[in-house]
């Protein structure tokens, strides 16, 4: 679905990510984990055109996407869920998820969609008349999501949607994103957090200082001693081995 | 939600008609000539601060600069009048004129620059026309103005201009109150809230802002035009300096993002320093004590006092906000 050939790229000043290559295959969880700084964000805002890339080329769904503008981008049916979920806090819940649908002309499937949404998180459900800015932690990273799949994604891209957010909310929204999945949208998740994205992916990209530093499915990162000292954390060991 | 929508109606229904019938027994009922003169002031001040409300409180950018679109509709209209052109045109181009201003001014300035620095960018633009209206002397009449333009021959006793600056200020406010319900009012508030999140949905940002500033323009020329042939006379003096702090103080006061504030706060911020006047040289002290009591205890302003006595409060963030939620928003939306 999405292949990201040899892609370098950043801000004018400086170079932060170099000669990327990553491979999101149609329908697949795929993760990408590093520690802060590492470019991440930089890469994902490159990939959806709010940056442009300096060499490389970024293919969606067999058309080249590289620096096209956002809303061409979305059209295709690529969406960014940006980091700190950025939800519009002066919007009501409902103008919120409708906001999503911007580019979209079909009245009716908006409108469908916005059922869809609310039963798919019934706590946004309730609360459609309320301003977003009054919405819990949790509930503006649901929101958040929502409002990313009313443009109809094929594929979600998250930037580390678990950010802020406490322990049972994360695997709440992670629950989410699989179902998501499941339902055939195809995710692309960025997170520093490595313990939730290794158990949620069917397949790793290990970003550092710019690079992709190792692939491989969690299992195999799991069993390189090396790579998790260096990039899972010690706690994760005990935990995936189950 | 519908409930509540209809809970509401009657309550607001009244105070609809309690609003036109002062509106319309006004003038009439003015103690004095003079109390009218303020009056109809407040409701030409209403629309450059409708389109600071469209500009700064719907889509959040920073103006300290709208006099001068202000003076640029008050000096096209002026200047058509003064060479007999028929008032309609003169109108007109008092419309657009400011349009183009502004959106020239927009496509310059707002690709690159963002947030506190549209401060100086605009201010700038403020002492440019300054210039330009002090120096083209031909044109502008120089430091001492433009004097003898007519007002519409329909419209030439007080009263009668009172009916014609509250249509033109009902017709912007209705228009605004469509538009901001409308998509373009969502991108524009989405790029208020976040401009990197609004990108992220594929609102063009820059385009929005460019045609919010245009649109702000266009509302600041059509008050301009009412003040030329209201005074008779327009120097640069009256596009001051102190004049943009004076709307940027109607807007703040009437509170910031919301079209109700808007005529409220310009209305206030003109009877106000009249009632004070009788204080005599505390008038400035009280006022700037009125101004500073406003911002501590109501930051939402007088608008969000008026939402509030509609109980329209959902736990606002701001008083604006609260008319966006509700099935008209929606319908707007996906209509």
């Amino acid at each position: 679905m999405l292949v990201i050939e040899a892609l370098t790229g950043g801000y004018e000043s400086s170079e932060v990510f170099r000669n990327v290559n990553l491979e999101v295959p149609d329908g697949a969880f795929v993760s990408l984990i590093g520690p802060n700084g590492a470019g991440k964000t930089t890469l994902l805002k490159t990939i959806v055109g709010l940056l442009r890339s300096r060499r490389g080329r970024v293919v969606f769904d067999g058309a080249d996407i590289t620096n096209l503008p956002p809303e061409q981008v979305i059209v295709r049916g690529l969406t960014l869920v940006p980091e700190g979920r950025k939800i519009f806090y002066d919007l009501t819940v409902r103008e919120n998820i409708l906001v999503g649908a911007y580019l979209r002309k079909d009245t009716a499937g908006i409108k469908q969609d916005l059922e869809r949404m609310t039963s798919l998180f019934p706590v946004l459900g309730q609360r459609l008349a309320q301003l977003g800015g009054t919405l819990s932690g949790g509930e503006q990273g649901m929101l958040a999501l929502a409002r990313a799949l009313m443009s109809r994604p094929k594929m979600l891209m998250l930037d580390e949607p678990s950010l802020g957010l406490g322990p049972i909310i994360v695997d709440q929204v992670m629950n989410t994103l699989k179902e998501i999945n499941q339902r055939g949208t195809t995710i692309f998740l960025v997170e520093q957090n490595a313990e939730i994205a290794l158990q949620a992916s069917d397949r790793v990209y290990v970003l550092d200082a710019g690079e992709v530093a190792a692939s491989g499915t969690p299992d195999e990162l799991l069993g390189n001693a090396a790579l998790r000292s260096a990039y899972l954390g010690t706690g994760l060991s005990n935990g995936s081995n189950n | 939600m519908m409930q509540s929508a209809a809970r509401k109606q009657p309550r607001q229904r009244l105070l609809v008609a309690a609003m036109a019938a002062i509106a319309i027994i006004l003038p009439f009922a003015a103690p004095n000539a003079y109390w009218l003169h303020v009056v109809i002031l407040g409701l030409i001040h209403t629309l450059p601060v409708l389109g600071l409300t469209l500009f700064m409180g719907y889509a959040g950018q920073l103006s300290v600069g709208h006099e001068a679109l202000y003076a640029i509709g008050a000096y096209t209209s002026g200047i058509l009048l003064r060479r007999g052109f028929p008032f309609i045109v003169a109108f007109a181009g008092s419309a657009i004129l400011p349009y183009f201003a502004a959106k020239a001014l927009g496509l310059a300035v707002l690709r690159y620059v963002k947030g506190i620095y549209l401060a100086p960018a605009t201010l700038g633009v403020s002492w440019f026309l300054n210039a330009l209206l002090t120096n083209l002397v031909k044109l502008t009449g120089g430091p001492s103005g433009l004097t003898g333009i007519p007002r519409p021959a329909w419209f030439r006793h007080e009263t009668q201009y009172y009916f014609l600056c509250l249509a033109v200020v009902l017709a912007v406010y209705w228009a605004m109150s469509r538009l901001i319900d409308s998509r373009a009012g969502i991108a524009f508030r989405s790029i208020a809230g976040n401009d990197i999140a609004a990108e992220c949905l594929g609102i063009d940002v820059y385009r929005y802002k460019v045609f919010a500033l245009a649109l702000s323009g266009l509302c600041c020329g059509l008050g301009g035009a009412l003040y030329a042939s209201y005074a008779n006379y327009i120097c640069p003096a009256d596009f001051s300096r102190e004049m943009a702090v004076r709307l940027l103080c109607m807007c703040i006061v009437g509170g910031l993002g919301n079209m109700n504030g808007a005529w409220m706060g310009a209305l206030i911020l003109n009877i106000v320093p009249e009632l004070l006047r009788a204080s005599n040289r505390l008038q400035l002290v009280l006022y700037g004590a009125l101004l500073i009591s406003v911002l501590m205890y109501w930051p939402k302003g007088l608008g969000g006092l008026l939402d509030l006595l509609l109980q329209r409060g959902r736990g606002a963030t701001t008083g604006a906000a609260d008319k966006y939620g509700g099935p008209a928003a929606e319908e707007a939306r996906t209509a």
